[in-house]
């Protein structure tokens, strides 16, 4: 843990007011995030991953109805507070921003160079031919072909995997130091979005910017991300490195997601593990653990009380009373922690 | 005039066998029908520029032993293609000589009007919530007004004048064009490239001007070639009840309205600018809902 951490969320509150009441679509998530880190964060549909990400730069429509409370400590400053002036000169400037369905988020009237050199003259205040050439370059660092050529073109003529490329060309143009990518990689194909995965990971390392990836897919994390976070109903269930999570996931609910990933041995029985049962829609609020109408080993607290975020390992947190209740067993006990599953 | 009451009302009965007539005429047309159409704007076009070239006469030359002479008919100055008016001034001539303001007037109002209505739409519809229901409110207000009596009430009070009618006709037409730009505004505000340039850090006025703006252009410009064409009904309109363009300057209404008189003994004053009129206006919402099927079409 060095000095200062680059993020550093405290419970984040998000509620949308909608005609069917509030809905908390993140209610009270924490977590910090050290330069050059890599963060996944994971859930299902939602489960208030990509409303945390894009709270963290208050990009929400102008029609929404929406309250955000906590704080956002990006560089020692709350973006949660900022100016809209100061918010504008981070936004691309230092948090870049990749989105999930690259067929749309190019501006289809507009050549790509003229896109990124748009946000190279914005934040890095280039000339217009100065912000041209840097575009070519950047659109070469991402691994587009000809990139002189293509550069003129407009996004209808490249393809979705080449558009995602071209979509991050233009989140790191500016040297942001931390990088949201937002299911960067849904709408692509696989072999495609694992180019685009590798392509993330080399610029993080190469550029030393952090990156949060929020996804539905383990896989995905565990290509990219050193540590994980698991979302349910706006809130973080569980917390680990990746290596950690994997072999030792504690929260049901993780548990549940992890067996969700398709595997080759399984091939044969052609079964699925599905995870019984929707996720709440209006996010938490409650005063029981969200999770406990579809979990398996849910008991009388569970539907009593929200659990506490409690240590399970070495910079490892689950929200869970199973959880809590092992670890004061274990110290009353007076063993060592030992997990006996 | 009718024509505008039916497009004001929107939604009426006629509507759909309205537009089968359309895309029936727009069949027709074929693939290079449009070229003999834009022929036609460029020849008013040149017309409005270089009248002198196009006027086989002085349109101001009165000449009372060659009155309402009759269409091809010739006096001692030469050929009169289209006759001459109780004064014996060259009809063609003064025609070609009325494109000019004709044309500028129901450019220029159109304009306006669009400048005033894409703004509000933009504006309407990007923001949504107070601002869309304070600017649309005034958008129904306006429309539900009948703007041509408006119209008519100012132009007699203050005296008629070209500046005047520039004024009253944008009004006309400006909520159509808020209307368009809102909807469209509306539905590209959820497009992720939007986000995207709100997440690049783009001021509010670069994401309208630079990314909403240019996506609903070709609308615009469509929209532009047809209302042009009811501008100029309407200007021949307040023109013809005498509330328009004064003499001496002269526009195709005013000559409608000059000949109206003499219906009876010289019908081409009244029936040739008239079908001049008619045969623009229909070539502008042709021209323009070809580009607009055409577009359609391709995405």
């Amino acid at each position: 843990m060095s000095a200062l951490p680059l993020l550093e969320v405290d419970d984040l509150r998000v509620t949308f007011n909608t005609a069917s009441g509030p809905v908390h679509a993140v209610d009270g998530v924490s977590f910090t995030m050290e330069p050059g880190a890599s963060l996944g964060v994971v859930g299902e549909s939602g489960s208030g991953k990509s409303v945390t990400a894009r709270a963290l730069l208050r990009l929400f429509a102008i029609t929404d109805d929406v309250r955000v409370a906590g704080s956002v400590h990006f560089d020692g400053v709350d973006l949660l507070r900022v100016d809209e002036r100061r918010l504008r000169h981070v936004r691309g400037g230092q948090i870049g921003m990749i989105f999930q369905d690259p067929l749309t988020s190019l501006n289809p009237l507009m050549a790509v160079g003229e896109q990124i050199a748009e946000s190279l003259r914005l934040h890095r205040g280039m000339g217009r031919a100065e912000a041209a050439s840097e575009a070519v370059e950047l659109l070469a660092r991402v691994g587009i072909a000809d990139p002189e050529k293509r550069a003129t073109e407009l996004p209808s003529s490249f393809s979705g995997g080449m558009r995602q490329r071209v979509m991050i060309s233009l989140a790191i143009a500016c040297r942001p130091r931390l990088l949201i990518a937002d299911e960067p990689t849904t709408a692509l194909d696989v072999t495609v979005q694992a180019e685009i995965l590798l392509l993330l990971d080399e610029l993080r390392r190469s550029e030393g910017m952090a990156l949060m990836l929020i996804t539905h897919d383990f896989g995905v994390v565990a290509a990219t991300c050193e540590d994980v976070q698991v979302m349910y109903a706006g809130k973080l269930v569980e917390k680990a490195s990746m290596a950690h999570l994997f072999d030792r996931a504690n929260h049901p609910y993780t548990e549940g997601l992890l067996r969700l990933v398709p595997r080759f041995e399984d091939a044969h029985t052609g079964r699925l593990h599905p995870i019984p049962g929707q996720p709440p829609i209006t996010g938490g609020g409650g005063s029981s653990c969200a999770f406990a109408p579809r979990c398996d080993h849910a008991f009388d607290r569970c539907r009593a009380e929200v659990p506490p975020e409690v240590a399970v390992g070495p910079e490892h947190l689950s929200a869970c009373w199973l959880a809590a209740e092992r670890a004061r067993d274990t110290i009353e006990a007076g063993r060592p922690w030992k997990r006996d599953r | 005039m009718s024509v505008i009451v039916a497009k004001r009302t929107g939604t009426d009965p006629g509507r759909t066998s309205q537009h089968r007539v359309w895309s029936r005429l727009i069949e027709a047309l074929g693939s290079r029908g449009w070229i003999l159409l834009v022929l036609f704007l460029v020849l008013l076009v040149a017309a409005s520029i270089v009248p002198d070239v196009f006027a086989p006469h002085d349109h101001e030359t009165q000449n009372l032993r060659a009155r309402l002479l009759a269409p091809g008919e010739s006096s001692p100055d030469g050929l009169h293609l289209l006759g001459t008016d109780s004064l014996g001034r060259d009809l063609f001539s003064r025609m070609v000589i009325g494109t000019r303001l004709t044309m500028f007037i129901a450019v220029t109002a159109t304009l306006i009007g669009a400048a005033i209505g894409v703004l509000f739409g933009l504006l309407g519809g990007y923001f949504g919530g107070r601002t869309d229901r304070l600017l649309m409110r005034l958008g129904e207000a306006q429309t539900a007004m009948p703007m041509f009596l408006v119209a008519i009430l100012l132009l007699s009070l203050l005296g008629p004048s070209v500046g005047i009618l520039l004024v009253v006709l944008p009004c006309l037409v400006w909520p159509i064009f808020a209307r368009v730009v809102r909807a469209e505004a509306l539905r590209l505000r959820e497009e992720t490239f939007i986000e995207a340039s709100v997440a690049t850090g783009c001021s509010t006025s670069t994401i309208l001007g630079r990314h909403l703006l240019p996506n609903v252009a070709p609308r615009i410009l469509v929209l532009c070639v047809v209302e042009i064409g009811h501008v100029m009904l309407s200007e021949a309109g307040l023109s013809f009840l005498g509330v328009g363009v004064q003499p001496p300057d002269t526009t195709w209404g005013l000559l409608i309205s000059e000949g109206r008189p003499l219906l009876a003994v010289a019908w081409w004053l009244t029936i040739l600018p008239g079908v001049l009129l008619g045969i623009t206006v229909l070539v502008l919402n042709l021209l323009g809902r070809y580009w607009e099927s055409r577009s359609g079409a391709a995405g």
